[in-house]
């Protein structure tokens, strides 16, 4: 038994080879304990039955209903599904709602998918672990559910450059006692107008490419179960969906470029200016945009320089500088570090840095990469004399210093 | 400029966390609401007592947007510059716009402090300003990037731009931009700073750009007091692009609790960049002096067992 309110536990239990059914509680048998569903299958001799099955189960309760996504049962499993768990848990059905929690009672329901006739059966079983006291209960089902008016769900979605959402259609699934309920289907054979804007993939799951709009059509199966008066005979019928995808514009710094040479500013400072485009040549509209750098070196998080010679200074590695994309540009100084280290000896590392952009509507929010990889080198060698020198070089530009004190 | 980059090295080891943080221009005077101020009585400093009339037509002023904060809180500075000429004026404000202005305080022990400017190594923004005819520009100016304020008394803070303000033609426009404000730093107050946390986090939450948004977190990671960590973890995410300035609060910090915070972001995300951030913090506040031994112990035995 589980739960922290767990009196009674209902559960059904669906035995292969029997036919399914409802399980209505009375008002009296409140939701608020455990209710767990059981599935459980008994081997056939036939070889058809060894193959597992689909099942649907879904809580209707005053208000709403909640209903999970096929579930599949193998041959002598099994399944058990806590509806006050998933209660309490808030998990989501198959629409992304939870069972409320206000939510005490309603009735379950449950069935097969599928062709198969007579092969399920459910049983629910109520305990009171306070009294100790345990019953349980049957109930057989006739015909499979039909499953009915499909439509596309959802019929648009907008999503940006990068996410990734799934299309699928929703129908009504209909049980031999004429209760119904809706359940969301992936579909098959789905199929994008423009896939450099959305692509999709066979079962509907669509990624955004680039801004813009693109139709998604995708085809689904209705299936419908009558009985003929002795046994169950069905009829399919083929749909197609039509759902619109839309990408928002989603500008971005481009462009990206170095203004003018590299210059040694001084004291060994190395000093860059850098520009950018905007993809829609509206700057103002990269206010949710990063441009920014990224900055490895080869060794440890803190880097420390090799010292000596070089100044004994510990850096993040990476180092990473972000900076708000409407700006008209970014000037980047690279420093020896503070003051160098006797004895001096020949000594270099290499820095390996990449200019990039962030926004939140391109690459799901991850950095994208406008320039780079570029070395950056800094090196302590000897110069005239018994001298020594130091030297910082990125891009083409040095800068230095000479003779080091 | 030599002096300048003697500063941009000096300030390696300490790699400040950046803002970009340039100002606005508008038509018209800035409304400055000022942050968290339900409780403590504002008492904004009448920006006139500072503004330095231009002959020429462009006034500059310096304001304080709350002349009375308690322990810990963020110190704001409204930097303003009208333009009445019919010309456009322009103003090297320097790296992230910041690296243009010369501060110093009066501790409340009377002891003059004469704070550095702001320079760093990497990346900046570069800080140019243009001001159209009859347009202000406006500016938030963060005071606890350049000193913790970190007694409780009266505090003087004085300054001025380093740069000369120009026309488009380079002629120098005569301005002497001095200012004298002064603050005064109240006793803690949790509960205050608990506001003035929260409503931050707000800011940061329904901001739709980027630029309010890292402002807000700029602000909140200088809430130097561990009251501040539950509201530095909630704008955690990665959907605000703020993690890097959070997680530098949250080393200024440097207490168990937000250690603790930092050790999740590693364990959670263990190859990610903003793991790697929050590594090279647990660094420094391991190896800063200050910390204490339990904390220090704390992160010793997380990273090794990283190794």
């Amino acid at each position: 038994m589980r739960g922290r309110n767990s009196d009674f536990a209902i559960a059904l239990s669906f035995l292969y080879k029997l036919a399914c059914g409802w399980f209505r509680p009375t008002s009296s048998q409140p939701l608020r304990q455990i209710i767990r569903l059981e599935y459980s299958l008994i081997p056939e001799t036939n070889a058809s039955w060894a193959t597992p099955k689909k099942y649907l189960a879904r809580l209707f309760y005053e208000g709403g209903d909640y209903a999970l996504k096929p579930g599949e049962v193998k041959p002598g499993q099994t399944v058990m599904l806590d509806f006050k768990q998933m209660r309490d848990e808030q998990t989501p059905d198959s629409m992304g709602s939870p069972i409320p929690l206000n939510v005490e009672r309603g009735q379950i329901g449950w069935s097969m998918v599928g062709a198969d006739n007579n092969t399920m059966s459910g049983r629910s079983e109520q305990v009171n672990t306070a009294l100790g006291v345990r019953s349980t209960y049957a109930c057989y089902n006739c015909c499979p559910d039909s499953i009915i008016e499909s439509h596309p769900a959802p019929f648009s979605l907008s999503f940006d450059v990068g996410g990734q959402n799934q299309f699928g259609f929703e129908a009504t699934v209909r049980n031999c006692y004429l209760s119904r309920t809706f359940t969301q289907f992936v579909g098959f054979d789905w199929s994008s107008s423009n896939p450099s804007v959305g692509e999709i993939s066979n079962s509907g799951w669509a990624t955004a490419m680039d801004s813009g709009n693109a139709s998604m059509t995708g085809y689904f199966e209705e299936v419908i179960w009558e009985n003929n008066g002795s046994q169950c005979v069905t009829q399919s019928n083929m749909t197609t969906g039509y759902s619109e995808m839309e990408v928002p514009p989603c500008p971005y710094p481009t462009n990206f470029r170095q203004v003018g040479q590299g210059t040694d500013v001084g004291n060994g400072v190395l000093h860059f200016e850098y520009t950018w485009d905007s993809s829609n040549e509206n700057r103002s509209d990269l206010n949710n945009c990063t441009v920014g750098e990224i900055v490895t070196y080869s060794g440890n998080n803190p880097f420390i320089f090799p010292s000596p010679p070089f100044p004994s200074v510990a850096v993040p590695n990476p180092t990473i500088n972000d900076h708000l994309a409407t700006e008209p540009g970014i000037e980047d100084n690279h420093g020896s570090g503070g003051s160098f280290v006797t004895p001096y000896t020949s000594s270099s590392f290499t820095a390996t840095q990449y200019y990039r952009y962030k926004c939140p509507c391109r690459n799901g929010g991850q950095y994208v990469n406008l320039t780079g990889p570029i070395s950056i080198i800094r090196t302590v060698s000897p110069s005239a004399g018994t001298r020594w020198k130091y030297t910082i070089t990125k891009s083409g530009a040095t800068a230095t210093i000479n003779p080091l004190p | 400029m030599n002096k300048t980059i003697t500063k941009f090295s000096a300030s390696l080891l300490i790699y400040i966390i950046f803002l970009s943080g340039c100002g606005n221009i508008t038509g018209d005077t800035q409304d400055f609401s000022s942050l968290g101020k339900q409780e403590i009585k504002s008492n904004l400093t009448d920006s006139k007592q500072n503004n330095n009339e231009m002959s020429d037509g462009v006034q500059i002023s310096f304001s304080l947007v709350d002349s009375q904060v308690v322990l810990h809180q963020p110190v704001l500075v409204n930097f303003i510059i009208q333009n009445n000429l019919s010309e456009a004026v322009k103003l090297k404000l320097g790296q992230n716009y910041k690296q243009g202005f010369l501060f110093s305080v009066v501790t409340p022990n009377g002891k003059r402090v004469q704070l550095p400017q702001l320079t760093r190594e990497g990346t900046s923004v570069i800080g140019d300003v243009l001001i159209e005819p009859q347009q202000t520009y406006t500016q938030k100016i963060l005071m606890n990037e350049w000193i913790d304020f970190s007694s409780v008394g009266k505090w003087k803070i004085e300054g001025r731009i380093a740069n000369p303000i120009k026309t488009g033609d380079e002629k120098i426009i005569k301005a002497d931009s001095s200012f004298s404000v002064t603050l005064d730093v109240q006793g803690e107050n949790t509960e205050h700073l608990r506001k003035v946390s929260d409503s931050l986090v707000q800011r940061i939450n329904q901001s739709t750009g980027y630029k309010e948004r890292a402002e807000a977190a700029l602000a909140l990671s200088y809430v130097n007091d561990p009251v501040a960590v539950p509201y530095l973890e909630k704008v955690l995410t990665p959907g605000k692009m703020v993690e890097q300035i959070i997680i530098k609060g949250l080393e200024r910090i440097g207490d168990k609790s937000s250690v603790q915070v930092l050790i999740n972001i590693i364990s959670e995300k263990p190859e990610s960049e903003i793991a790697s951030l929050a590594k090279f913090s647990l660094s420094m506040i391991e190896n800063k002096k200050s910390s204490d031994l339990e904390v220090k112990q704390m992160i010793n035995q997380f990273l090794r067992s990283k190794l």
